[in-house]
């Protein structure tokens, strides 16, 4: 507190404090001695020491923080806000953040990298502004721009703010403001897929239903019965036979798309959007991916994340808002095994006809477990192996202990089985390598699903 | 050791704006080098040292190495040259004042940070008025010591009343730091 109350006052610096030595040391020897030439040398100090006094600050700035965002993607720019109220007397406003994580300073000038004495890079998260500048509401704006290079939610601070008097005499501060969260949402990973979900139900969507109804797909050209639209009546054919025929389509349906994120576990190191990908990371961007995917199509999505820590749940829903708010919920996963409960017994809430997309490291044997467990009920279970090709990267806790490797390599064929097991269960498992990655499994669906309605 | 290497540090992820400020200092510092060999004083020990102090206010402008190098630099002025007067005194007030300033303006802001142009625009525009008082006081010094004998003249007065100024600084200091160093102190 007493810390605060000092910080939050106008204080001398060294600048003063070595004027004030000089002037009030070297002045009298002059005299004494009889040197005028020291008087001279002296001089300077003696009119910059008048001048700090003469200008010295009185009031104390009012000041705030705010980020320029409530939530951005990953990768994108955000602005901490640092409102500084120009008193007299203050003349030059600075702002800077602590450093945090996966908070990176948006570079004005060219910087070398190097590290502090904590072994951290030094991030140019400062900035400095004239008190003399425009102002906002009365208040200096100070803008610090970072980049959120990962998903979750992110501490932006806390800022430090402070001020100096005419020839930094006098400074204020460095005061500290709490930090912000600021909630970035995962960049989807890069996602398409051309083929046809396996059960589309619903009433509008791109999926082509196999009935006959209101679509965009043209089926045949049949005679006119009460009830047809008279602008899909087909005037040549119509014309040749002397009876009104008209053209019909196939019916456009979504399906239910529920995807399933096993969060037990976060294998390797995040290094951020451009950095090394951990598990989690590819599970959260390739479950936005799938999501955004689908709900552009038209159909039905909802959310489940696997995790004690965080067993979060989006009910079905479509349309851009409900994608956002997927999203939202992707980022803040945390990754937090639950060895407590049973997966055989946890109800999902998966009704027939839905589509599953589990995206799951696979290293965890309960995710393996739901996944059977559906697929036994006749549901369509798609498993995406996040880990995929990634597994030789992802190392271990204990990457350098011989008897931690040999555990993992352990872990690793017993994965290997586990999914080899599922598979002859009827579950597809599938790497997740971007676009494409379901095509193949949905079409085997798709036929698999005809193949039992002929 | 810590602490030297949060200087080296700073020093190496200053923005370029805020080393061309603290680099002012140490081209300041080699004026006032030279200023010592045009006036005939000290040797090649005290201008390396001053060069060296200067050097090291670039690296901790923020601490007590510019009062070190005002110290050091006056000082040696006083030791090396014969006074009361040389030309080369105006050119050596500047370059203090200089040093002074450009330690004063990178103590304020974070090293990392970009110094504004309006901010530079600024101090130079204030060192050039005091620099041209301080022109103003080196002619007058100038007058005094071709006047004559000085201040020979006048007997013991500038003597005097260097000690009472001297005796005055002490109180002031004293009462300063007790009041910065009171609970109340705010």
């Amino acid at each position: 507190m007493a810390a605060f109350e000092r910080a939050d006052a106008w204080r001398p610096t060294h600048a003063l404090q070595r004027c004030l030595v000089a002037v009030l040391t070297i002045a009298p020897v002059a005299l004494v001695f009889r040197r005028p030439d020291l008087l001279v040398l002296v001089s300077p100090l003696a009119l910059v020491l008048a001048w700090s006094l003469a200008t010295r600050p009185q009031e104390r700035p009012d000041h705030r923080f705010g980020l320029s965002h409530g939530q951005v993607r990953e990768g994108d720019q955000a602005l901490a806000v640092a409102d500084l109220e120009p008193v007299e007397g203050a003349e030059v406003l600075s702002a800077a953040l602590t450093p945090a994580p996966f908070v990176r300073a948006v570079l004005r000038e060219r910087m070398r990298q190097a590290r502090d004495s904590d072994d951290q890079l030094v991030q140019r998260t400062c900035t400095v502004a004239d008190a003399d500048g425009p102002q906002v509401q009365g208040y200096r704006r100070l803008l610090v721009g970072v980049r959120v290079t990962r998903w979750g939610v992110r501490r932006i601070g806390p800022l430090q703010v402070a001020a100096a008097g005419a020839w930094g005499s006098y400074r204020w501060g460095p005061l500290s403001m709490d930090a912000q969260a600021l909630r970035v949402l995962p960049q989807p990973a890069a996602f398409d897929t051309s083929a046809p979900a396996p059960h589309p139900r619903g009433l509008v969507g791109m999926h082509r239903s196999s009935r006959p109804g209101e679509g965009s797909e043209f089926a045949t050209i049949r005679p006119f019965q009460v009830g047809d639209r008279l602008r899909r009546i087909h005037w040549p054919r119509s014309s040749r036979t002397g009876e009104l025929h008209v053209t019909s389509s196939y019916a456009d349906q979504d399906t239910h798309v529920a995807v399933l994120v096993d969060a037990h576990y976060d294998l390797g190191r995040s290094g951020g959007l451009d950095g090394d990908v951990s598990s989690l990371d590819r599970s959260v961007r390739a479950a936005a991916a799938v999501a955004e995917h689908f709900l552009h199509q038209g159909d039905r999505v909802s959310l489940r994340v696997l995790s004690a820590r965080t067993p979060l749940v989006v009910p079905t829903g479509t349309g851009r808002r409900h994608g956002v708010r997927i999203l939202d919920t992707l980022s803040g996963v945390q990754a937090s095994v639950d060895e407590q409960t049973d997966p055989r017994r946890v109800h999902l809430g998966i009704g027939s006809g839905t589509l599953v997309v589990m995206i799951s490291s696979l290293v965890s044997p309960d995710a393996l477990t739901q996944a059977a467990t559906l697929a036994a009920r006749g549901t369509s279970v798609v498993v995406v192996d996040a880990l995929g090709e990634a597994v030789a990267r992802v190392a271990p806790s204990g990457e350098r202990d011989a008897l931690a490797r040999t555990a993992w390599r352990i872990r690793m064929l017993e994965r290997d089985r586990e999914i080899r097991a599922i598979r002859a269960q009827g579950v597809a498992v599938v790497p997740w390598l971007g676009p494409g990655s379901l095509d193949v499994v949905l079409l085997e669906l798709a036929r698999r699903r005809r193949r039992v309605g002929a | 050791m810590g602490e030297l290497r949060e200087h080296w540090v700073n020093l190496r992820t200053a923005s370029p704006s805020h080393l061309r400020v603290r680099l002012v200092a140490l081209a300041a510092s080699v004026v006032f080098a030279l200023c010592l060999v045009a006036a005939g004083g000290g040797g090649p020990t005290v201008w390396i040292g001053t060069v060296v102090l200067g050097a090291l206010v670039v690296a901790q402008p923020a601490g007590v190495m510019p009062a070190f190098f005002l110290v050091w630099a006056i000082a040696a002025w006083w030791a090396a040259v014969p006074g009361p007067w040389h030309w080369a005194l105006l050119p050596a007030a500047w370059s203090l004042l200089l040093v002074h300033a450009s330690a004063a303006l990178a103590a304020s802001v974070p090293p990392q940070a970009t110094v504004p142009r309006s901010v530079l625009t600024r101090y130079a525009a204030r060192v050039g008025v005091v620099a041209a008082a301080v022109t103003l006081v080196w002619g007058l010094a100038a007058l005094a010591a071709a006047g004559g004998s000085g201040s020979a003249g006048v007997g013991p007065v500038p003597s005097i009343i260097g000690l009472a100024v001297l005796a005055a600084a002490l109180l002031g200091y004293v009462r300063l730091r007790r009041r910065h160093t009171a609970p109340d102190a705010r």
